[in-house]
């Protein structure tokens, strides 16, 4: 048995092993245990030296080596008295190839080793797959694929909370990629950064499961125009602010005119004593803002919203380009079809195909500025619907609490701000009170899931988006000739 | 260039309906567009002239007859396959037409690596340069929309007019919602003048970039839908004046027959009953010279749709030139159906299936067995030969439950 360490003391969540010399463990690194009715796998969560030598003992060895009074001088069988001491965690315990939570100590003085892929048989692929990435242990990626119940995941909210530069769009990309032909969600994209678009289109199947909008269309996207008379008043909640007055006169206003209110409201007609003109002037220069004619048009278009809701409740996967629009009318085009997507939802009585809406910097709906909107209703009772948010954000600290705990999926990535660990630590769906220094260590393109849909915290490692399409793509079928 | 003027139908569907009446107004209204064609230089029909790959000969034969009259005076027809008049791998009436000259097919190409570069066809007389795509079943040539060499298409000069038989993304109209177009960002730009097929509604649409993207809609009808909407819209085609290069369209009517509609609830109605009501509605009908569309709809209390005397209804609308009657909506007070509900096709199915088996059966097969048996002929392929390999797939899969 090649052990790489050994049990020698502490306490359940926190145990101490001594780390073998020549062998060299890292924070996050995965291990197992050999117990005689099952393997329990644990983990490292931080390191220290041990020694058998008198501190002061030490002191004076290192001064004489410094100060060239001894060079040469070394400890007898150095490799017995200094050492490094693992703090190591149980994540799950296996028996009979399933996973069940750890509930004991491992034997006393045990050894331990590095995990194999045997041990790891309980990670069975789920009937409705959400790839995630591949298992982590350390800084070593395992060629196990971490899956997830897609259809469980993606309902009840995932939550990619990351500073920049740590690989969100990669790890959104990967996991679009491979959700692309998977018939059980349909996926929204809101992408401020028209990025999705190109890579996704290198999947083999996306002129069939791909739709795309931009505002500047090319290369088989679609014109993205929002006709007026798919605007509602309650479509602006969240987006942007008005005040009591002016959400009344906007209710007035689609109660008086029905579908040619925002016509008729930008043109200044009048809505008679009930009014007062100041407040139609704000309005029609607030809305004349955001309705700029180039995406929100007076003529046109009229199917785009029951064509997109209809995508994706089809399990088509859905990018909507907002690369060129300010962050207002972004923000009211995802809630134009959001609203439209959860009303139909609502009102067909059923879950699936469950239906994901990729959102950036999400604390622009969900935080307790934005009040109440679509996504925070999503957020709270989507689930319900088999509606669920996939929400990006640099700042998870500004997403309440109870929205946070309604999030079930976390794919923590690297992050060096304390008070954003201290956050989603608090908010996870597993104990990782003793991963602080783990999540800020993370590298780009390593991360920590957590979930109530795993049995423990898992540690991914996430495949380079470009390397992983370019390696699906290989076997694409051969075009057909033109006849 | 000169100036010019060519003529743009699409969807004539010639043979369409089962209804002998019809079939000859569909045909009347095909002559009657090729009369008031005659200032045009040129004739583009934007796909489905013919409503099968192989129709009714009697039917083709009246068109073609038309069709060279005009011939013969000079005319020239320029086509695309639509979704209806095109077979894979197979020739049919519109490569019979060609063959005699009569027409000239505009979507011409090759594949070059990854890149389908289509070649121009230009009309000798006037100049105009015509490229086109030809529709495929269920829309497969969007396929063929992504791989389009645009760049070469867009670096032509001249007046160039793309023919299609696809709905564009951007302009469909309300009843097409949910149904996928091709992405106008698919279409090469700045051609003069997009004549488009297969949407059954008129538009004519000034594309920022694009130029002109004209669908004339249904010459006559197809179906029940197309004669619904004749009572309120005209049908017909467009005539095109280019001078100095531009093109102005008109819209040209094509006069028929008028559509009168009637409807009838049936719910709580016995079949007799329904039937006086029906005969009675006939009669106060002005039907004379039109085409009637009777929708009966609801659940009769006692009888069954049987036993209203249809023929009986029907000649009640007296000097009708067609009594259509549509009772999909209408059902006896016993009929008993399976009811299912599901998110996708797929799912659909498999409840179907556990439905109708209701544990008498295995239904285990039928899944692997419906997926082998519902792929598609890939263009190219025989059809002996795919209908061989089909068979052989299927057979597997019942031989491994053995």
């Amino acid at each position: 048995m090649e052990f790489v360490g050994q049990i020698v003391s502490g306490a359940f969540g926190e145990i101490l092993a001594r780390q073998k010399s020549g062998e060299e463990l890292e924070i996050g690194e995965l291990l197992a245990c050999d117990e005689p009715n099952g393997i329990q796998l644990l983990q490292v969560y931080d390191l220290e030296y041990g020694s058998q030598i008198q501190p002061e003992t030490i002191e004076l060895m290192s001064g004489l080596r410094l100060e060239g009074k001894g060079e040469k001088t070394s400890f007898f069988e150095e490799e017995l008295r200094h050492y490094v001491l693992a703090k190591v965690k149980g994540l799950v315990t296996v028996r009979g190839g399933k996973a069940v939570s750890t509930k004991t100590l491992p034997k006393f003085f045990n050894g331990l080793r590095r995990i194999r892929d045997a041990d790891l048989s309980f990670l069975d692929k789920p009937e409705k797959p959400l790839f995630l990435g591949r298992l982590r242990s350390g800084s070593k990626a395992i060629d196990k694929r971490i899956e997830l119940d897609g259809e469980k995941v993606l309902s009840h909210h995932v939550l990619v909370p990351a500073t920049t530069g740590r690989g969100k769009s990669n790890l959104v990309k990967v996991m679009l990629y491979e959700l692309l032909d998977k018939d059980y969600c349909g996926v929204l994209v809101m992408d401020p950064h028209n990025e999705y678009h190109k890579s996704l289109k290198k999947h083999a199947k996306a002129g069939e499961w791909l739709k795309s909008y931009s505002p500047n269309p090319e290369g088989g996207q679609v014109s993205l125009r929002v006709n007026y008379a798919a605007l509602k008043p309650w479509h602006f909640n969240g987006v942007m602010p008005f005040s009591e007055a002016q959400q009344q006169t906007l209710h007035l206003a689609y109660k008086t005119w029905e579908k040619d209110w925002i016509t008729r409201l930008l043109a200044g007609d009048s809505l008679g004593d009930k009014v007062q003109d100041v407040t139609l002037n704000v309005l029609q220069r607030k809305l004349g803002l955001i309705l700029d004619g180039r995406v929100f048009v007076k003529n046109g278009s009229e199917t785009i919203v029951d064509d997109v809701t209809g995508h994706l409740l089809d399990s088509k996967k859905v990018v909507i380009d907002t690369s060129r629009l300010g962050s207002e009318a972004e923000l009211l085009v995802a809630s134009v079809f959001t609203n439209a997507l959860f009303n139909r939802r609502k009102a067909a009585q059923t879950d699936k195909p469950v239906v994901s809406i990729v959102l950036e910097e999400a604390p622009r709906v969900l935080s307790e500025a934005a009040g109440a909107n679509v996504f925070s209703s999503i957020a709270r009772e989507g689930r319900k619907f088999g509606v669920g948010l996939i929400a990006i954000t640099q700042l998870a600290s500004l997403i309440p609490r109870e929205v946070l705990a309604n999030l079930n999926t976390k794919i923590i990535l690297g992050n060096e701000m304390k008070q954003e660990r201290e956050a989603l630590i608090a908010s996870a769906s597993q104990d990782l009170s003793t991963d602080d220094k783990a999540i800020a260590a993370l590298d780009k393109g390593e991360a920590i899931v957590s979930s109530v849909f795993s049995r423990f915290a898992v540690p991914i490692s996430i495949p380079l988006f470009e390397e992983h399409a370019s390696a699906a793509a290989a076997s694409a079928p051969a075009r057909k000739a033109f006849v | 260039m000169g100036d010019f003027v060519f003529a743009h139908l699409s969807d004539v569907h010639l043979g369409a309906f089962r209804e002998p009446e019809l079939r000859e107004l569909n045909c009347l209204a095909f002559e009657r567009a090729l009369d008031a064609c005659g200032t045009a230089d040129f004739i583009i029909i934007a796909g489905d002239l013919f409503d099968s790959p192989l129709p009714d000969l009697s039917v083709a034969d009246r068109a073609v007859r038309k069709m060279r009259i005009l011939r013969e005076q000079g005319k020239r027809f320029y086509v695309v396959y639509g979704s209806h008049d095109y077979s894979p791998g197979e020739k049919n009436v519109i490569d019979l037409l060609e063959s005699t000259g009569l027409i000239t097919k505009v979507s011409l190409g090759e594949y070059e690596g990854e890149a389908l570069r289509l070649r121009f066809i230009e009309d000798a007389e006037t100049g105009a340069k015509i490229a086109g795509m030809s529709a495929r079943k269920r829309g497969l040539e969007r396929e063929h929309f992504g791989c389009l060499d645009r760049k070469a298409l867009e670096a032509e000069d001249g007046f160039k007019i793309f023919v299609f038989h696809s709905g564009v993304e951007e302009h469909k109209p309300d009843f097409l919602k949910g149904v996928d177009g091709v992405p106008l960002s698919l279409f090469p730009k700045g051609f003069d003048y997009y004549a488009g097929g297969h949407v059954h509604a008129r538009i004519d649409a000034e594309e920022k970039g694009y130029g002109r993207i004209v669908f004339p809609g249904p010459l006559f009808a197809a179906d029940y839908r197309d004669l619904e909407d004749l009572r309120e819209n005209k049908h017909g085609f467009y005539l095109v004046r280019v001078a100095g290069g531009k093109a102005k369209t008109e819209f040209k009517p094509v006069e028929t027959a008028g559509v009168e509609v009637v409807e009838c609830g049936a719910t709580g109605k016995s079949a007799a009953d329904l039937r006086e009501e029906l005969l009675e509605k006939a009669r106060a009908c002005e039907a004379k010279g039109k085409i009637v569309l009777l929708k009966v709809h609801g659940e009769l209390s006692s009888g069954s749709p049987g036993e209203v005397d249809w023929n009986a209804v029907r000649a009640a609308f007296e000097g009708a030139a067609c009594v259509k009657v549509n009772r999909s909506g209408l059902s006896a007070p016993l009929a008993s159906g399976v009811k299912i509900e599901g998110n996708s096709r797929r799912e659909v199915e498999e409840k179907l299936f556990h439905e109708l088996a209701e544990g008498k059966w295995d239904e285990k097969p039928c899944r692997p067995l419906l997926d082998e048996l519902k792929a598609a002929r890939p263009e190219g392929e025989a059809k002996q030969g795919f209908e061989e390999r089909v068979a052989a797939k299927a057979e597997k899969v019942l031989e491994a439950l053995k």
